[in-house]
């Protein structure tokens, strides 16, 4: 298992060497897009429903919820306005 | 027109990467090669400046799922057939894509990758090179699943060690 321990080592080398951005980057965009999906559930909606409420694509949705997507400030703004809930703060 | 591909079937095992709470990833090994599948996908990204932010994303994602609530469906999309478990991990401002074998929500078995430039990925052949392996080693899983050869138990895949796979 030689190959097996190689392969994680390279895999922890590129976490480590990943700049402090990038990580904050992924993280925000799995926190928000677990966020949403957990929202849509608790309020009962199928992505058809929210895209409709949101004014987009079903795609759309479902490229917000699969994580990584680079959300623009007004697509948070849609998003908080018509789940009815903040999706993120500022720390003041 | 989808171009042609020759397979020729190599041996392979299937090696364990890296084990959380909530996960655990592996990667394939095909004999005689020096580096594992998900290595190759690695020091490709790594190489190139461009895809090196990429490749980043890409594997702090993993980490985070295997952290947080592990490999969930709705955080891959699905390649190949219908049928098979092949998906791909994008980082949807990017092209590039590591191609993997979902077979839970706690267990991934991650191939190699590369750049899509191509709206299908079997119009690119070493994608399509990809993405066909991932679906012979579905097959074989499933086979052997079915016969209780291997059982995906939580984040593990138990027996998988003692197998040697025709790719």
């Amino acid at each position: 298992m030689k190959h097996a321990s190689e392969t994680e080592q390279l895999f922890q080398q590129v976490l480590d060497e990943t700049p402090k951005a990038i990580k904050q980057q992924v993280e925000w965009s799995y926190d928000i897009a677990d966020h949403i999906d957990a929202s849509l559930h608790r309020k009962g909606l199928s992505q058809k429903e929210f895209a409709k409420m949101v004014g987009t694509s079903e795609a759309a949705v479902s490229h917000w919820i699969g994580g990584g997507h680079n959300f623009t400030l007004s697509t948070l703004a849609k998003i908080s306005a018509a789940l009815g809930e903040p999706i993120i703060s500022v720390v003041h | 027109m989808p171009h042609k591909t020759i397979h020729i079937m190599t041996k392979a095992t299937i090696q364990s990467v890296r084990q959380t709470e909530k996960a655990g990833l592996f990667t394939i090994c095909f004999e005689g090669d020096s580096y594992t599948e998900f290595q190759k996908f690695i020091i490709k990204g790594n190489e190139n400046a461009t895809l090196q932010p990429d490749l980043q994303k890409i594997l702090n994602a993993i980490q985070r799922m295997m952290n947080a609530v592990g490999f969930l469906e709705r955080y891959f999309r699905p390649e190949g057939k219908i049928r098979d478990r092949v998906a791909a991990l994008p980082i949807q401002t990017s092209k590039l894509r590591l191609y993997c074998l979902r077979l839970s929500d706690s267990v991934l078995i991650v191939g190699n990758g590369g750049q899509k430039t191509t709206k299908t990925y079997n119009e690119d052949p070493e994608i399509n090179g990809y993405v066909i392996t991932l679906q012979k080693l579905d097959d074989i899983l499933r086979l052997a699943e079915q016969k209780g050869t291997i059982h995906i138990e939580e984040t593990e895949i138990e027996g998988i060690d003692d197998q040697i796979f025709d790719l």
